[in-house]
């Protein structure tokens, strides 16, 4: 009987998709969300004690992975600014993905920019909602904080976002928020 | 999530949402599984990644690799080669009996008798006493004034002395140094790794007025920065070892060990006469003959299951969440005692599909589009040998190949008809025939005949632990959840005794709290007649928010060829 695989099994194995798929959908970068992953699963490592006894534990698992993709990608964002981003041995990633089209990858990267610019509490709850899908309770539970303050920073959120939209999103009614 | 906030955060998932390459879900499902298995090991946290592109585990590999390589060299205490490693001149010698001094001064004692094929052991809080012929093993809890008696549940092991007095007398045989001496020298392989041998000497050496051969060979582990420094004294006539002595240095601080052989006539007949008092209260752990019969039809089950190949799904049970679009089969062989696992992806771009409408036949949903993904193989079986299989993806212009990059071979270190293949909790015959636990000496089981509560008809064993068993000390124990005490396995009399509900608790008698609970919710029969699970669910408990659903779709007439079982080679092409 070992029990840390059933532990496993428990928390981390029924969102394996999910974080997966969380940290793909904000870095989009095949080396990056590698880097994504092993970061966020050392931070679930280091924790592992206060991750097993969470109230949510799978919530904070799925924040892990948004900070740590968060992290990834502002860490790229400043090599850019900096003028510093890839060597030319570290090629981007090439997947020829429909996502990767200009457009999509522009539209991405506005919208990141404009996570980037927000609070970090706020940034995470936003990305949680938006790309996890997660309740305010699951959200305020890995936040550490009251669902009435989640759901203040997923709107507060929610409203950077629509401005850095509706300046980008002319034209692309689509994409409009509805409220 | 109510559908009004779906529409308002719809754009937003939108503007992320964007098809995941199947060769990076692949590289991140490497890392978990990375991940799994550290958690399973049990090592200790590791270093955050510094670097990009460094191997990912190193630093906690070579941080839990000081730990563990100190703890072999010495803590050395339990065997470790097989019996079958041993060589028949061993089995003339009578007794080995080897003193043992710790960095910290601690003294300890082992025996080994190739002859009677018996070991034993004493050290400041633990008195064992192994008769591997009756296979039977007694222990002494020092602190606890108990003798334990419980069947030998672990395979039969030599001594890790002997073996090492073995090698050496072969090695030295001649009188001369062995250009090549590692290969002859397996007890200091370690974690998988074989050492690196920077410098060996011979020469001769009188102490204490005898003559010795003294052998010291100096030699580096991979994971470990510092090399390691072994110093043998040999019996110049015999060349059997009197003394081995090992100086390192981890993590910035010096050990030694030391161990001194001799070669008595007579050793300890019983555990009693190496230190157990007679008046100690005896816990005997020898299963009924009811227990024993079960665990004999639940161990016939996993053995005697049909050949099948099935798919194996998974979701949750939250009405918000998006299965369709996050979940990949995973599909599951079996041949004999071979397995195999393969996963979804590989390269390419994984298929995207609709919610299937809400009564739809989920079965014929997953046959039909389980056979749009690409399959490659992460476990293979043979028995006890697994083989964990690691691909990587090569781009040459624009052409996809998923090629081998590694395979790990590892032997499982359980008794015949107690293996149990990685992601047996997923896989039809196993998850209903889970480790029961027993028989452990730190484990008590009863058997409830007429228990309350759970599934009708179905009756009870409880496992529950009441003593205590010698283990090395875990530096992470800390921060690990804590392990269970109580084991709750809801069998089904009628049908072969499978396990309907089986339930992990801790905590004392009346405050005890589900830790992981498994329930089968369907069960069918092979044509062979054997049960297996073809539906289940891992039933949620704080923190987890929502039970885990599986189903399993088994095609039992499927040609497997042999071929299908057979590990793959470094470099070979899998997609």
């Amino acid at each position: 009987m070992n029990e840390s695989p059933s532990e496993y099994e428990r928390i981390i194995a029924p969102i394996e998709g999910q974080m997966i798929r969380s940290i793909w959908r904000i870095v989009r970068h095949a080396q990056d969300a590698e880097d994504a992953m092993q970061n966020a699963l050392l931070s679930v490592w280091k924790q592992w004690r206060r991750v097993a006894e969470h109230p949510n534990a799978q919530a904070l698992v799925l924040k892990m992975c948004v900070d740590a993709a968060y992290d990834v990608t502002r860490r790229r964002y400043r090599r850019r600014d900096s003028g510093s981003d890839r060597s030319a041995s570290e090629p981007v990633d090439q997947s020829p993905t429909p996502a990767q089209s200009a457009e999509d990858s522009e539209q991405h990267g506005k919208l990141l920019a404009a996570i980037h610019e927000m609070p970090r509490c706020q940034a995470t709850a936003t990305l949680m909602r938006a790309v996890q899908g997660q309740s305010y309770e699951a959200i305020a539970s890995a936040l550490g904080c009251a669902p009435v303050t989640a759901r203040k920073h997923v709107a507060r959120g929610r409203a950077r976002l629509q401005t850095a939209f509706s300046r980008y999103l002319d034209g692309h009614p689509s994409l409009r928020i509805k409220s | 999530m109510n559908e009004n906030t779906h529409s308002v955060d719809e754009p937003f998932f939108d503007a992320l949402d964007c098809p995941l390459p199947d060769d990076v879900e692949r590289r991140l499902r490497a890392r978990l599984a990375e991940f799994r298995n550290k958690v399973t090991s049990g090592l200790p946290a590791p270093e955050p990644r510094r670097k990009r592109r460094i191997r990912l585990w190193l630093g906690a590999a070579a941080s839990a690799a000081a730990i563990l390589l100190a703890a072999m060299l010495v803590v050395a205490f339990r065997p470790q080669v097989s019996f079958a490693e041993m060589i028949s001149a061993m089995k003339q010698l009578p007794w080995i009996h080897v003193t043992i001094t710790d960095n910290d001064g601690a003294v300890r004692e082992v025996w080994y008798s190739p002859a009677k094929d018996v070991s034993a052991s004493r050290s400041d809080d633990w008195i064992e006493y192994f008769d591997h012929k009756l296979r039977v093993y007694h222990s002494y809890d020092v602190s606890e004034r108990v003798v334990y008696r419980v069947p030998e549940y672990t395979p039969r092991r030599s001594s890790r002395y002997a073996s090492m007095a073995e090698s050496l007398r072969t090695l030295l045989q001649g009188g001369q140094l062995n250009a090549d001496p590692l290969p002859r020298m397996p007890f200091l392989e370690w974690n998988r790794s074989k050492p690196e041998l920077l410098k060996q000497s011979l020469t001769r050496v009188e102490e204490q007025g005898r003559q010795s051969l003294d052998y010291q060979l100096t030699i580096r582990y991979s994971q470990v920065p510092d090399p390691v420094r072994i110093r043998f004294l040999v019996d110049p006539e015999t060349k059997l070892p009197r003394l081995c002595r090992v100086e390192g240095r981890f993590d910035g601080n010096e050990f030694t060990s030391e161990k001194r052989f001799d070669y008595p006539e007579r050793g300890p007949a019983d555990v009693f006469e190496i230190g157990a008092p007679k008046s100690a209260r005896l816990i005997d752990r020898v299963p009924s003959d009811d227990i024993v019969r079960i665990q004999e039809t639940l161990r016939a089950g996993r053995q005697r299951m049909d050949d099948y190949r099935a798919i194996v799904v998974s979701r949750t049970d939250d009405p918000d969440y998006m299965w369709w679009i996050n979940e990949r089969p995973m599909i599951l062989y079996r041949k004999g005692d071979k397995t195999r696992v393969d996963v979804a992806g590989g390269k390419g771009v994984a298929p995207r599909f609709e919610k299937p409408a809400d009564d739809a036949d989920l079965e014929k949903w997953w046959r039909t589009n389980s056979e749009k993904f690409h399959y490659y193989p992460l476990y293979i079986t043979d028995g006890s040998t697994s083989f964990n299989v690691e691909s990587e993806l090569k781009r040459d212009n624009e052409t996809e190949r998923l090629v081998v990059s590694s395979v790990k071979r590892s032997v499982s270190n359980q008794l015949p008809g107690e293996n149990y293949p990685p992601y047996w909790s997923r896989s039809p015959e196993y998850v209903c025939r889970p480790p029961l636990g027993i028989p452990r000496q730190d484990f008590e089981a009863v058997l409830e005949m007429k228990p309350e509560g759970g599934p009708a008809g179905a009756i009870l064993l409880r496992v529950r632990r009441t003593g205590r068993m010698p283990t090395a000390p875990n530096p992470d124990a800390g921060k690990l959840p804590p392990a269970p005490d109580l084991y709750r396995n809801w069998l089904d009399p009628a049908r072969d005794y499978v396990v309907l509900r089986h339930e992990m608790l801790t905590g004392e008698a009346g405050k005890e709290v589900i830790q992981g609970s498994t329930v089968v919710e369907e069960l069918n029969r092979s044509p062979g007649g054997t049960w297996y699970a073809s539906r289940f669910r891992i039933k949620a408990v704080p923190p987890v928010a929502h039970d885990e659903l599986f189903n399993v779709y088994i095609d039992f007439h499927v040609e497997l060829p042999d071929s299908l079982f057979e590990p793959p080679s470094v470099g070979d092409e899998l997609l």
